[in-house]
């Protein structure tokens, strides 16, 4: 696999945690800092070969999610920013999950340091968890509350316009 | 979870608090509450879709959620802690918090969105003529560098002293060098207030031989208290002082830049009664004024540059509207050092008290104004 006449890489492999192999193309693992950060080490020292990146901390399920938000930003990466049709794209892709794997997503856009998906994700959670309530908001996070009821009055009590 | 909580608005942080302990510690937490109001102004940039508002006259203050639709819950402060009229203006408004002055004598640090606020009597008192022009130049902002929100007093008058007032160690000082300047030998009156921002107080002064003529002048004050100044003036031959017009720097420091935004013929079909601009969106392209209040009522009126229209909103705040000021202002959870609640029931109003009502050129609006929730705190202080 390795050229002999240029030194760049065109494609990189990534291992998710459960061992399954991604062939990526560049352009689309540049999306991720994390994975650029690995190309442009190995272009550094030389490296024909292609490079094998693993994952240790997202499954092949999510992986799958953030290479095809990749994909697609990538597809978009020259143009500016405020793509109406990407923003539209963005918002479907998100509203089909649930909140388990937009937790997910939102972790492994951490760890491989997509700011954008991670912004995205964020935002997005943040958004459709505005309006609950705080007894809604422990159901889904699976929070215990440690309150004593008084506490809990009193802080109400501080705030009590924000309740209304 | 850090990050998604960031992305919150501020109001709906204040109801999680009581989630669990956690989230309250977070939520309280100044590094926390300072990536939270980092994040709300990198989106609002982009979005300006939300633009809440405070006004205030001489005895009450009013906090709204949103300009465009300035009927959903006003929340209303009766601030008016003595009988003697006193005069009320913006000094300014920073990260969430609004700085007002109170008659020459004291000011006001608010936040309106955590209902906190201090009061501090000013070292110095100035001068206020009763048309509402004071001596005195104010500017309220945030010193990135010291991390500290300052209170800046320029004295016009007499010895012309200048004091720096620190939130952080609630203190004033006195700057070691006055704010000097030609036209303070024959200054009329400063145009506008201050203007804070990249660290200097910015002044808009006016000439009284020379009335074409508009003086900008940077001062800065903040950082190490000295006044440097630098001038960016507005000296164009075009200017006509008949008409209303709206320059604006594009930009910051480059003289060359001014632009002139918008003009309004005082005698055209146009023409209305306004006061001085308060904000000017570049992606709506609109322009915010305050309303001049003739019929009992202050209001702010919202000018569209590119349908040419304008919508007006009123605010029927009771009786005394004299010099009645509003301001946009970025909701954020920054605390106040040294601040105490304002306290108060929460009350509903009759509904032809309901503050705001749409007029000119969109009579449609009006539809929207009924039957929506106002809250009443009283102004009180508990420390």
């Amino acid at each position: 696999m390795a050229s002999s006449s240029s030194s760049s890489l065109s494609r990189v492999v990534v291992k998710s945690s459960d061992n399954n192999l991604f062939v990526v193309n560049k352009k689309v693992a540049s999306q991720s800092q994390l994975l650029k950060q690995c190309i442009d080490n190995m272009e550094e020292k030389g490296t024909n070969d292609v490079i094998l990146i693993p994952l240790s901390n997202v499954t092949s399920n999510i992986l799958t999610l953030v290479l095809e938000y990749c994909e697609k930003h990538a597809d978009f990466a020259d143009d500016d920013n405020n793509n109406q049709e990407l923003k539209q794209w963005d918002h479907e892709f998100l509203k089909k999950f649930d909140y388990a794997t937009l937790n997910s997503l939102t972790m492994a856009a951490d760890y491989m340091v997509t700011k954008s998906l991670l912004n995205l994700c964020c935002q997005f959670i943040a958004d459709s968890i505005k309006d609950l309530t705080v007894q809604q908001i422990r159901q889904i996070f699976d929070i215990k509350n440690d309150f004593t009821p008084q506490e809990e009055a009193d802080i109400k009590n501080e705030n009590a316009w924000a309740f209304r | 979870m850090y990050k998604i909580l960031a992305s919150l608005p501020a109001e709906t942080l204040l109801r999680f608090k009581c989630v669990c302990k956690d989230w309250y510690n977070l939520i309280n937490d100044p590094v926390f509450i300072q990536l939270h109001l980092n994040q709300s102004l990198e989106t609002d940039s982009c979005h300006h879709h939300h633009r809440p508002f405070v006004f205030a006259n001489d005895d009450s203050l009013c906090f709204g959620d949103d300009i465009d639709s300035p009927s959903q819950a006003v929340v209303k402060f009766n601030w008016r802690d003595n009988i003697e009229y006193e005069h009320v203006g913006f000094i300014g408004s920073s990260n969430g918090l609004v700085c007002l002055n109170k008659g020459g004598k004291s000011f006001i640090i608010c936040n309106p969105l955590t209902r906190t606020f201090k009061q501090v009597l000013f070292s110095v008192e100035v001068e206020i003529w009763n048309s509402g022009h004071c001596l005195g130049l104010y500017g309220f902002g945030y010193d990135s560098q010291h991390d500290d929100y300052k209170v800046v007093l320029m004295k016009l008058q007499e010895d012309k002293e200048t004091w720096v007032y620190s939130l952080k160690t609630d203190s004033w000082r006195k700057a070691p060098t006055q704010y000097q300047s030609p036209l303070l030998k024959k200054l009329y009156k400063p145009l506008c207030g201050c203007v804070f921002g990249h660290g200097m107080i910015h002044c808009i002064l006016r000439g009284v031989d020379d009335y074409s003529r508009l003086y900008l002048d940077s001062v800065e004050y903040t950082y190490n208290e000295q006044p440097q100044i630098a001038r960016f003036n507005l000296s164009s031959e075009e200017w006509e002082h008949e008409d209303l017009e709206i320059w604006i720097m594009k930009e910051y420091g480059i003289k060359e830049s001014w632009t002139k935004l918008l003009r309004i013929s005082h005698n055209g079909p146009k023409s209305f009664n306004l006061g001085p601009p308060i904000a000017y969106s570049r992606t709506t392209r609109q322009v915010l004024w305050l309303n001049s209040i003739n019929d009992g009522h202050a209001g702010i009126v919202c000018y569209d540059m590119q349908l040419e229209t304008r919508k007006a909103f009123k605010f029927s705040i009771p009786k005394r509207p004299f010099h009645a000021t509003v301001n946009l202002f970025a909701p954020s959870l920054v605390s106040i050092p040294g601040s105490s609640h304002m306290k108060g029931q929460t009350h509903q109003t009759h509904e032809e008290d309901n503050a705001i009502v749409s007029s000119s050129t969109l009579p449609s609006k009006k539809e929207k104004k009924k039957g929506k929730k106002q809250l009443y705190y009283s102004w009180s202080r508990t420390s």
